[in-house]
């Protein structure tokens, strides 16, 4: 961000090669260790519709009312240098303090006497966490791993991934090898460098499409999130597992549930599962074994019409999940999420951001309530509000997909069709229900919105 | 409610459009602050003048619309700066050859600079 501002502010040129490798020995030697970025994954992977909150009673109006807290809490700064940002601020934004939250108060006082020293003090310059970091020993990426996730839209997926040292210092180009948990083919390539010994940041092709993807490389199983560029919405968390490992063990399994009375194709992942029986419980029956490794088991699977509901004692030789899969006769709780989405209409030079929600559902077995995952559900929209329903924001917002979740806003600009030419912007309210079990919903709100022209990395 | 936390219709006054009927709908002094408080998702302004993304009440009927109507009255101002490019300072010739935002919309073009940090060269 500081290089970008260089740029763009005080007219720096600077070769996009070069500026890579600025960021690389930036990032390196005065980079965040893992425990100081943990906090901001999400920004960092770019997770929209959040709701930040800190540990301070005005930060949130100071400075995350224009942009997430989250931006300042990825720095690290001397209480001179956070001043100096309080300088830039005033300085580069000039009409800031006639802002609502800032005209109320004395902005600029409050901001130098009590938002940089509380800065200072919980974001150092010096922490005994990046000097061990720097001591640490950090994780290879180099060799073969398994990858699973959800992509909005396709559905559940797992892969092989082959990651190999490219020439330069900390580059890897890798493969993927993979399918959707319906049999569908999923491959895929890309590059990847390394930063600070542990953020990943790789261009994918997964199927022909291209994303961006960020994973923590600091733990034992890589997390992150894939996802697409142009529109941050379109992602999918992400979790990494070496192939080789000591011990036997059951990690996942893809889908979290089976319904009593259906034939599925069931994943399941970990390690030693190439050996021993396997076992589902005496209201599974496996038809066949479609593919099978020492890290995952692909299998053709019928659940019983009259399972009883609970958690099915997965078995693969020695190892045992005993809350992996669990299974159901009805969903009797739906969650949709997020509460609060944030799409964007959009066009060429803005690309519209989408609305991607998804429904978990529940079944109550005695006291317990066991997640069974992403359920099917048909989706819909309707009026959030009377205002919403005169104005017919259902008819111009965009476009909600009954089976996918995803919402499509529509085109960017003033709309002829609308009173006084309003934009095709909304509020709508998100519906799921149940597939089979109409009656088990549950809503959201979905806040169509207009684009933005600024648009970096962090926002 | 108006600065001595008395209602429009208490002082003879009808609210004229839509934004001020919402305002009268804030019964008391404490929700209005209640309302102004509220944190938005991550990101979007909660700078609220009224929001770039959202209004005051968590909608979007008090927006600005269409946006374009006023935009240069937010990117010269330096308004929103996170979210419109601010001519004031930062991105001077940003709505140049777009003099009537309303019909010239398209041509504005994003501001950000090529991403150094993925492989590639790429954004």
């Amino acid at each position: 961000m500081t290089l970008a501002r260089m740029q763009v502010m005080h007219g720096v040129e600077v070769p996009i090669e070069a500026r890579r490798d600025i960021v690389k020995y930036l990032a390196d030697t005065q980079g965040l260790a893992p425990e100081e970025s943990a906090g901001q994954r999400a920004l960092i992977e770019r997770r929209l519709n959040r709701v930040e909150s800190f540990d301070h009673p005005t930060y949130q109006e100071m400075c995350a009312r224009c942009h997430t807290g989250g931006r300042a809490q990825l720095q690290r700064r001397a209480e001179g240098e956070w001043e100096y940002l309080v300088h830039f601020h005033v300085g580069q934004f000039q009409t800031m303090e006639y802002q609502s939250m800032a005209r109320d108060r004395d902005w600029f006082g409050i901001a130098l006497n009590e938002i940089a020293p509380w800065l200072a003090e919980t974001q150092s310059l010096e922490s005994e966490s990046w000097d061990a970091w720097q001591q640490a020993k950090h994780h290879d990426p180099e060799g073969d791993w398994q990858l699973w996730g959800y992509w909005p839209g396709e559905g559940s997926f797992y892969a092989d991934v082959s990651v190999t040292s490219g020439e330069d210092q900390d580059a890897y180009t890798l493969t993927l090898d993979g399918a959707f948990t319906d049999g569908r083919e999923l491959e895929g390539d890309g590059q990847a460098i390394v930063y600070t010994g542990y953020e990943w940041r790789a261009n994918l092709t997964l199927n022909g499409r291209d994303f961006k993807q960020v994973l923590d490389f600091s733990q034992e199983e890589p997390t992150g999130r894939i996802f697409d560029n142009h529109d941050d919405a379109l992602g999918m968390q992400v979790t990494m597992l070496p192939q080789e490992a000591g011990e036997a063990e059951l990690v996942a399994s893809l889908p979290a549930s089976l319904k009593a009375g259906e034939r599925h194709r069931l994943v399941l992942l970990g390690h030693g599962l190439d050996e021993g029986e396997i076992y589902l419980g005496d209201q599974v029956a496996l038809h066949e074994v479609v593919e099978r490794s020492s890290h995952r088991l692909v299998m053709d699977v019928e659940v019983d019409r009259e399972l009883t509901p609970g958690w099915l004692p997965v078995t693969v030789g020695e190892s045992r999940g005993d809350e992996l899969l669990a299974g159901y006769q009805r969903v009797d709780r739906l969650k949709v999420s997020p509460e609060l989405g944030v799409a964007r209409i959009g066009n060429e030079n803005t690309p519209s951001v989408s609305g991607v929600f998804s429904a978990i559902g529940y079944t109550q077995v005695g006291d317990e309530t066991l997640s069974l995952g992403q359920v099917p559900v048909r989706w819909s929209v309707a009026p959030w509000d009377d205002i919403a329903e005169q104005d017919e924001d259902v008819k111009f917002a965009g476009v909600m997909d009954a089976a996918t979740g995803i919402f499509s806003p529509a085109g960017a600009g003033p709309n002829p069709q609308r009173q006084y030419n309003a934009n095709s912007v909304g509020n709508l309210r998100v519906k799921a229900a149940v597939e089979g079990q109409p009656e088990v919903q549950d809503e959201s709100q979905l806040i169509v919105t207009v684009q933005r022209w600024n648009n970096p990395p962090l926002r | 409610m108006t600065h001595n936390k008395k209602c429009f219709s208490e002082l003879g006054l009808a609210p004229l459009n839509r934004k001020a009927r919402e305002m009268d709908k804030a019964s008391s002094p404490e929700a209005l602050e209640e309302v102004q408080a509220m944190q938005t998702i991550a990101g979007c302004t909660s700078s609220f003048d009224p929001g770039w993304e959202v209004d005051p009440f968590g909608g979007i009927a008090s927006l600005c619309q269409p946006m374009e109507a006023d935009l240069y009255g937010c990117s010269d101002p330096c308004w929103w700066p996170a979210q419109v490019p601010d001519t004031m300072n930062t991105y001077p010739e940003w709505g140049d050859g777009a003099n009537h935002a309303e019909g010239d919309w398209r041509k504005l073009e994003s501001v950000n600079p090529e991403s150094a940090v993925y492989p590639g060269g790429s954004e």
